[in-house]
């Protein structure tokens, strides 16, 4: 049974109507890393933005469900998502300090998420806030709960972010970016502490990137984006392995020190953009069916999905 | 000798203050004690992460900084004893391409003039002269002459820093230092503009100090790569060594917390330890010492100093040469 499960999930701008997010469907299971991988602009990050009801100010869901224990989140009332946002979802972003409260010190920001969703308080909360912060491998964390964020390390700061994230035992947390802004030796302590998360409590993690070698190593499962749509879907080990959309193997030849990218310049030519396949235009395999009809999501193998009219 | 050196610095350090409290200020050193070449035809890597200083020395390269102890040569010139006219000529053969073209490109100028602008300065000629320049270095870097007529804001990321390096490449240099020049670029547009520095230098016979911190850039761009670590060079070696030789600890822990989506193995991450100390608080001995995990009780004590021959440089006791 999926955790999580997105159907046609559809948004864009509400007064123009342009879809960004163009009917996206899939479903996350329990104590799975699903990984995201989609360049900027790709929808990635509005994706995980709706599924917690976060849309940005203008945009609107125009068609869809966000299904989580049976309920569809869009249809909720606010009152009601504000109890699964934070308690059963929980979302963490790429930049700490824009995330955290910086006139509060880490208790006060810690005790907050305890009282709102577990009316727990003062010394009790006390307790459960340092017992958190031990689990996300801050060293004496009596000493940090006076500190300000300002007074943190980057890598401190996004371990603070988890520990708050992951406070009420969520089933679910979305990771946005969560390491970009962190030095390699850091990134890799944190997605170690994720990845420890998820072994121990079972937390299942969707992990937004645009680095491949982070998805390699961390995510069981991928989805690749490409303006608002996905474009393929495959286990990790496969899509490393047998990347099949042409999107995808030109983001793999991309990586550096891969292919002599000569090739590539040639790619970036602009054709006329009248086709149903959001690739077309930079697409090597560019074919007439495009220009006809649209795409489907199909599954070509065991569990690897592609939408590209080649495999067909 | 035939290996003509374009810019070095030798024994610089560079003191930087930090206002703590009201009037309480303390200073600290961004970098101690670097001395680095670099040679015609050649790419240097600078690698490190962020705070090591490599920034920092890249505008010392740059002359948008002074060192406060040291010297900087270009073209065995010393910067402190050039006179302002030998200054002028020389001064448009070292470029820059910073991360974030955005910022670097005036936003109220058209691309033909910021194209023209520098080429007008440095080498006062007519309107029509550096208009005719400006399409020849636009061709170089892969965009078309409509470009000429657009503002920075109707450009795309990567079209923006090509434009910025077309800039860079109208004074003819021979060095350009480019800090960060993919790392606000998507990957697909990286790749094109990795390959376009590639070419390029093959072409012009230009030579680059290439300041990252992303290790696959580093390995396919370099001729020589240079680790630093809170304001030091830790180590510094050619490509072609690159697999042979016993690495400083830090770059070690480096290479194997990489994850590289096209091997077999996955990152190690056990063996990171810490987190980098802070500038602030410098220490006796080696910098590494409290994350080295061959550290012993000397290393506490002792401060290696980099040593080595022209292929292989490192700063550690427990490697040769020391």
């Amino acid at each position: 049974m999926a955790l999580l499960k997105i159907k046609d999930l559809t948004v864009g701008i509400k007064q123009t109507g342009e879809k960004i997010l163009k009917g996206i469907s899939f479903s996350l299971n329990p104590s799975e890393i699903l990984g995201i991988l989609g360049e900027s602009g790709s929808g990635k990050s509005l994706t995980a933005l709706s599924i917690l009801k976060l849309l940005p100010p203008g945009l609107s869901y125009f068609k869809g469900q966000v299904l989580f224990e049976e309920k569809n989140l869009l249809e909720l009332e606010e009152r009601e998502v504000n109890k699964i946002r934070g308690k059963k979802i929980s979302i963490i972003f790429q930049d700490p300090l824009s995330s955290l409260n910086p006139v509060l010190t880490i208790e006060e920001q810690m005790e907050e998420v305890f009282r709102y969703h577990l009316g727990i308080k003062g010394k009790e909360a006390r307790g459960l806030i340092i017992r958190t912060l031990k689990e996300v491998g801050i060293s004496d964390p009596e000493f940090r709960l006076k500190n300000y964020p300002h007074e943190l390390s980057g890598g401190l700061r996004q371990r603070v972010m988890i520990a708050m994230a992951i406070a009420c035992s969520p089933k679910i947390l979305i990771a946005d970016e969560p390491t970009t802004a962190l030095d390699l030796t850091i990134q890799m302590q944190v997605l170690e502490l994720l990845k420890s998360l998820n072994q121990e409590k079972g937390l299942s993690i969707i992990f937004i990137t645009h680095d491949l070698g982070i998805l390699r190593w961390f995510a069981h499962r991928i989805l690749v984006f490409y303006k608002g749509q996905i474009l393929e879907i495959a286990p990790t080990e496969k899509l490393f392995k047998n990347p099949l959309h042409p999107y995808t193997k030109l983001l793999f030849n991309s990586y550096p020190g891969r292919k002599d990218h000569e090739d590539l310049n040639l790619w970036t030519q602009e054709r006329l953009d009248q086709s149903f396949c959001p690739f077309y235009t930079k697409c090597a395999m560019a074919c007439k069916e495009s220009l006809e009809r649209e795409p489907k999501l199909r599954e070509v193998e065991p569990s690897h999905f592609v939408r590209c009219f080649l495999y067909e | 000798m035939n290996e003509e050196i374009l810019a070095e610095v030798k024994g610089v350090s560079k003191v930087y203050k930090v206002r703590t409290y009201l009037f309480k200020k303390i200073s600290f050193y961004a970098l101690l004690d670097v001395s680095l070449k670099v040679r015609k035809g050649e790419v240097v890597v600078l690698l490190g992460e962020s705070g090591c200083g490599k920034t920092t020395l890249g505008k010392i390269f740059l002359d948008l900084e002074k060192p406060d102890k040291g010297d900087v040569f270009w073209f065995s010139y010393n910067l402190k004893s050039l006179d302002k006219r030998l200054y002028k000529e020389i001064r448009p053969k070292i470029q820059a391409l910073f991360q974030d073209s955005f910022a670097s490109l005036n936003p109220r100028f058209k691309v033909k003039e910021i194209l023209s602008e520098p080429y007008l300065i440095n080498f006062k000629s007519s309107k029509r002269e550096a208009l005719e320049k400006a399409l020849e270095v636009l061709c170089q870097v892969g965009l078309s002459e409509e470009i000429l007529e657009r503002y920075p804001h109707q450009l795309s990321g990567g079209q923006r820093q090509r434009v910025a390096l077309a800039r860079a490449l109208i004074t003819e240099p021979k060095l350009i230092v480019l800090d960060e020049p993919t790392s606000a670029l998507d990957m697909t547009i990286q790749s094109q503009i990795l390959t376009l520095l590639k070419r390029l230098k093959e072409i012009k016979g230009l030579s680059y100090l290439l300041i990252t911190h992303s290790l696959p850039a580093a390995l396919e761009m370099a001729d020589r790569i240079v680790v630093m670590y809170l304001g030091r060079i830790v180590e510094s070696f050619k490509k072609e060594v690159f697999r042979k030789i016993d690495h400083h600890p830090y770059t070690k822990m480096l290479l194997r917390a990489f994850p590289d989506p096209f091997s077999e193995n996955p990152p190690e991450v056990s063996t990171i330890k810490g987190e980098p100390a802070s500038l602030l608080q410098r220490r006796e001995g080696c910098e590494f010492y409290p994350r080295c995990p061959e550290a012993d009780s000397l290393c506490a004590k002792e401060r290696p100093t980099l040593r080595g021959n022209n292929e292989y440089q490192v700063s550690c006791l427990k490697r040769p040469f020391n």
